[in-house]
């Protein structure tokens, strides 16, 4: 049945209720449920992290050690004349650990045969971008370790 | 819209399933409102399903961890709360119906000839969804759920000849411990939700295959006046009724579950005496009642032992009742197994009562 004047039909209004109805309680049971399922763990970068200078002297040059940075794996690596480098050491491709090695000085990701330098620069295979390097900075006997971008901002460093 | 139908009726015979639900008559009389409960409990066991399933994203089951995790999902997850105190309530309501779909077939006698291996598939179910929810309330293993490990399983154990080696089973150990969470954990998630399921299928098929029994009262009435029962087409009426229904209760639970959320106990402490009045689930308070009621000792028998073999007894003949009621299997009026009926849920609600205010 339809008015004169109506757009729309007794049944297709009624229709159109039942739907928008469904519609509606389809987006409220979907709404916390995606909610609940997206729920992110907040587990922030430490502002630094420190180190012994007694430690690092057992490091021989031309050579790399893994350390925890928050839940980060990173990389301290000592050159051959001695200077102290220190990169997250996921690779940027595809988030495997990298490895130092000696021979060629260079830092190598086994995933895909990603290539950096000793500066931490991509430079062979496919790794978009260089490794994230960390700040070190000396105060008497300990280093402080840091990302630049930890504990200020949410956003991840990597 | 059409051309999907029509695709879907090409693909999977669509148009044949419709046809023959509609074909299917469901029988209209005044004891039908005991036909709805079927697709109630299986609204709610899909609903447990995929809150279940929800939980298992952020339930951590050892004993160290059993409890923080679902503090975290009460109070830190978005919703954790709700999608928690959901499963909570829809395996109380759950419980619920699927009593109440027990002693109403009961007392119709929906389990007469050709229907006993229907009854057979339900009384099945019914232990499951009671293990079910059993199970689920010690996943928290807050002090409530430590007890109820240990009363539950103790118990398990008076069965004569094979308790000990249930007991054993279930705990995982001597004692109640990590273990023991972890059986429950597997069985909560694991064995119980694929034997209710492959249960589930067998009883629907069986219902399917035999259509909806009418009591013998309506029967009689009905041969008495030469007139046929009328019917109701399956789809779209009763699916209907049945989609109306189930939005009731969808309502009904999440009311329930926003201003009743469920809760948490205090954490185990081994060296704290069980606190006092600590019951059981309001679904075993019955089993409770009768236990407390049982002396030291009947005939030389250990109460306990005595009370558990007196309700395994009244278990077994209710589920084989469809070959005990030689009459209602003729189709006539048994007077006997109808008072037998009602005292059985008579016993149950008097003594979950009891139980409740003892």
């Amino acid at each position: 049945m339809r008015l004169k004047e109506s757009l729309l039909s007794r049944r297709g209004f009624f229709t159109g209720l039942i739907y928008g109805g469904l519609a509606s309680l389809g987006a409220l049971v979907a709404y916390p449920a995606a909610r609940f399922l997206f729920h992110k763990k907040q587990s922030p970068l430490p502002e630094a992290v420190t180190v012994d200078r007694a430690e690092i002297e057992t490091i021989p040059p031309n050579s790399a050690v893994y350390f925890q940075y928050g839940y980060l794996p990173c990389i301290l690596l000592k050159t051959e004349a001695g200077e102290l480098r220190a990169f997250s050491a996921k690779c940027t491709h595809l988030d495997c650990n990298v490895q130092y090695q000696p021979e060629s000085r260079k830092f190598y990701c086994a995933c895909h045969d990603g290539y950096f330098d000793e500066r931490g620069m991509n430079i062979a295979g496919p790794p978009p971008s260089p490794l994230p390097a960390c700040t070190i900075r000396r105060e008497n006997d300990t280093m402080f370790i840091s990302f630049p971008a930890a504990g200020k901002e949410k956003k991840s460093v990597v | 819209m059409i051309d999907l139908v029509k695709a879907l009726d090409e693909r999977i015979k669509l148009g044949w399933m419709i046809s023959l639900a509609r074909r299917k008559l469901v029988p209209v009389h005044r004891h039908s409102v005991w036909y709805y409960m079927g697709a109630l409990l299986l609204f709610l066991f899909a609903i447990q399903a995929v809150t279940g399933a929800m939980l298992l994203f952020y339930y951590k089951p050892a004993a160290e961890t059993a409890r923080q995790s679902i503090a975290e999902i009460m109070v830190v997850v978005p919703y954790g709360w709700l999608v928690r105190s959901v499963h909570h309530w829809a395996s109380n309501l759950m419980i619920v119906l699927a009593f109440v779909h027990f002693f109403s077939t009961l007392l119709v006698k929906a389990y007469r000839r050709p229907r006993e291996l229907t009854w057979l598939t339900g009384m099945l179910l019914l232990l499951l969804v009671l293990f079910f929810g059993y199970s689920g309330y010690t996943l928290p293993y807050d002090e409530r759920a430590f007890f109820a490990f240990n009363v539950g399983t103790d118990m398990a154990g008076a069965v004569p000849v094979a308790g000990t080696y249930v007991m054993e089973f279930l705990r995982g150990g001597d004692t109640v411990g990590t273990d023991t969470l972890n059986r429950f954990f597997a069985i909560h998630v694991g064995v119980l939700p694929l034997g209710l399921l492959a249960v589930i299928v067998a009883h629907v098929i069986l219902v399917q295959l035999h259509g909806m029994s009418v009591p013998i009262s309506v029967l009689k009435k009905a041969e008495a006046e030469k007139r046929e029962i009328p019917g109701k087409p399956m789809f779209p009426h009763f699916l209907w009724h049945d989609a109306v229904n189930c939005l009731l209760l969808f309502g009904g639970l999440v009311t329930l579950a926003t201003l009743i959320p469920s809760e948490l106990g205090p954490e185990i402490d081994l060296l704290k005496p069980a606190p006092v009045g600590v019951k059981p689930d309001w679904f075993f308070l019955w089993v409770y009642q009768i236990l407390k009621w049982m002396p030291t000792y009947v005939l030389s028998i250990e109460g306990e032992v005595a009370g558990i073999v007196g309700l395994i007894i009244a278990a077994l003949v209710i589920l084989f009742v469809p070959f005990f009621d030689r009459r209602a299997q003729r189709d006539e009026r048994s007077p006997l197994f109808t008072a037998l009926g009602w005292l059985s849920v008579m016993a149950f609600v008097v003594c979950s009562i009891i139980g409740y205010f003892s």
